[in-house]
């Protein structure tokens, strides 16, 4: 709690402010408090669910493939599924996705091939060339960057009254870094039609939430930016498709830019060449496993009667087909030839580079 | 088109490069940002990749180094890294170099750190007719291009423009001076020097070729290479420039460079 600066209670109190937590289903997948509407529609909620256990499934195969030399370094999202599946599953196709380098989950909700994600972690740029809407912004590894992107996206739609938004997700570390204020800070001064979105897992490679910021949420810092921020638990799928639904719509419909704080956890390493134990101990990691998004919503569609030992095989069979049969069509990728670097550096490659070009196609 | 920075709304920029804008299109399209350089060229980037042709102002040189993230890591690879969906279709302009009076960090010319971005194209004009058809282009061009505005010369050369809509080419040096004995290769403010050099040298004999290189990157090594096959020519250069300027170069500058 933030200490006050002035114990003369004559002086007025000229702002207020209050961050308020969303939350549905506990832990165990029982209910907290009344449901949102959709959540009474089971199919979109087995949707969710299997979108989620997809994409765990995935992100094992990837990290295999690393391991054996097929793929480089790759970051999982293992413990925070809840939060690209709530968020991208409440956008329209028209709206834009800015993602950060670890919500696979969103890309691939949003229509991206599983060989074109191991593409790019393959280190190939024809997976950035991706399915999905075309207007969606790739992977970005420099942290925090594609936030003023969001803004100049969304500004664009405000200029041409497109009732479209853009989505901007990000990690706890990225909230210390001057693009993600800057961004909200312009979205704040003109209203823009863009939902900012922290994926709060804890960790910033080896760096706590308590060395990243003294304050007490992440969802505050939208208050200084001039817009409304709300903590969401990040493992509880259906508050975070009620919080982005909610904060998409009012995007959308003028009141302006939203922020999320999905507050989940790490459960896997920053990326396959990071060895998490080296700073946090495992029984800390194991208290966080009971919490995790995909056994919270099975039990609760079980509960409702929704999901059954047999489903849960029949799945986990699709998904390795599914998978598998990426991984083939990955696998079968020839590398391209190195004077297609000069493809597309520039609309038309200049003059200047046409020896350079010229030279590399002599060479095979 | 849009054309946001710091100052250039209402106060139409701090040398007067968008005084009028605001009011003819107004404050959507033309708008003051808050004193984030970052932020400009970020929303370059956003806007881009959307269909805008966005022109973001520095206000000096000397803070444009908060955009080299976007610069380096964004704009100039956009359409490289997504294999032409997306690409990046912006200019960046900012006052360049010195010779007004300026307080320190506000008469930068580092050119020579954006020249070696590849993705990027560098424009710097050295006349108003230059200034005129290369922003055009560069306003026209589907690429990223960093606009460099010598500040010396935003009054010093004067010259009438015709408002004719008629871009001047990117990617070539233009030959300002025919010459046979040496070949001078300038940009920017020192080009009105470099030219008054040449008549010197015309009173003591030395026929002088001027060069104006004007895109810096992807610069036009063809003309440029050509010419320095005389041994002359390149030390003549770096006499008028001094050590701390460097030509951005193709990787093989010899007689048989094509």
């Amino acid at each position: 709690m933030t200490e006050r600066w002035h114990p003369d209670e004559r002086l007025p109190v000229i702002a207020r402010f209050e961050v308020r937590r969303r939350a549905y289903l506990a832990p165990d997948g029982s209910i907290n408090r009344q449901l949102p509407a959709f959540a009474s529609d089971t199919r979109l909620l087995v949707r969710l669910y299997r979108a989620m256990v997809l994409v765990r499934a995935f992100d094992l195969k990837a990290v295999a493939l690393q391991r054996t030399g097929r793929l480089g370094t790759y970051a999982a999202s293992l413990g925070q599924e809840a939060v690209s599946v709530g968020v991208a599953s409440a956008m329209r196709n028209e709206d834009v996705l800015l993602p950060s380098y670890r919500d696979n989950a969103a890309l691939i909700w949003r229509g991206v091939k599983l060989e074109e994600v191991l593409l790019f972690w393959g280190g190939d740029e024809r997976g950035n060339h991706f399915s999905g809407p075309v207007q969606d912004f790739p992977f970005c590894i420099p942290v925090g960057s594609q936030a003023p992107h969001a803004a100049g996206v969304a500004y664009a739609f405000k200029l041409r009254k497109e009732p479209r938004i853009a989505v901007c997700l990000f990690g706890d570390g990225a909230t210390s870094k001057g693009d993600v204020f800057e961004a909200m800070n312009f979205a704040g001064v003109h209203k823009l039609p863009v939902v900012f979105v922290v994926t709060n897992n804890q960790w910033a490679i080896s760096v706590p939430l308590r060395l990243q910021t003294a304050s007490e949420t992440l969802a505050q810092k939208a208050i200084a930016a001039g817009f409304i921020g709300e903590q969401v638990d990040g493992n509880d799928i259906v508050a975070m498709h009620a919080s982005a639904e909610e904060a998409i719509e009012a995007a959308r419909n003028g009141r302006g830019p939203r922020f999320i704080e999905a507050v989940t956890y790490r459960l896997g390493a920053h990326t396959t060449a990071d060895d998490a134990a080296h700073y946090r101990p495992t029984e800390e990691v194991q208290a966080r496993w009971k919490e995790e998004p995909i056994v919270r919503l099975r039990s609760f569609l079980a509960g409702q009667n929704a999901w059954s030992k047999t489903d849960e095989e029949q799945l986990s069979a699709e998904c390795q087909q599914h998978i598998d049969a990426a991984v083939d069509r990955y696998l079968a990728v020839k590398p391209r030839p190195p004077e297609t670097m000069f493809d597309h550096l520039y609309a038309e490659l200049p003059r200047a580079y046409a020896a350079q070009r010229r030279e590399l196609e002599g060479d095979d | 088109m849009v054309v946001f920075g710091e100052d250039v709304g209402v106060n139409g920029g701090v040398f007067r490069a968008t005084v009028g804008l605001q009011q003819r299109f107004g404050p959507e399209r033309v708008f003051d940002t808050p004193l984030a350089e970052l932020l400009i060229s970020g929303l370059c980037v956003g806007m881009a990749a959307q269909g805008l042709k966005p022109v973001g102002e520095i206000q000096f040189m000397g803070f444009i180094y908060p955009c080299i993230d976007q610069l380096v890591n964004h704009a100039s690879r956009l359409r490289n890294r997504t294999q032409g969906r997306l690409s990046c279709p912006m200019v960046l302009r900012t006052p360049h170099g010195s010779g007004i009076r300026a307080p320190e960090h506000h008469s930068e010319s580092t050119e020579a750190m954006l020249a070696h971005i590849p993705g990027l194209r560098m424009v710097i004009p050295s006349s108003p007719e230059r200034a005129y058809g290369l922003l055009l282009a560069a306003i026209h061009d589907p690429d990223p291009v960093v606009f460099l505005e010598p500040t010396r010369i935003y009054r010093a050369a004067k010259g009438e423009v015709e408002d004719n809509g008629e871009a001047l080419p990117l990617d070539v040096a233009f030959i300002l001076r025919e010459g046979r004995d040496v070949t001078l290769i300038s940009w920017g403010a020192m080009v009105k020097e470099t030219l008054a050099a040449a008549e010197t040298l015309d009173a003591e004999g030395i026929s002088a070729e001027v060069i104006d290189l004007a895109t810096l990157k992807p610069y036009d090594a063809i003309p440029c290479s050509a010419r320095w096959q005389r041994p002359d020519a390149v030390s003549s250069f770096t006499k008028l420039h001094g050590p701390t300027a460097s030509v951005p170069r193709s990787p093989r500058l010899s007689p048989s460079a094509g």
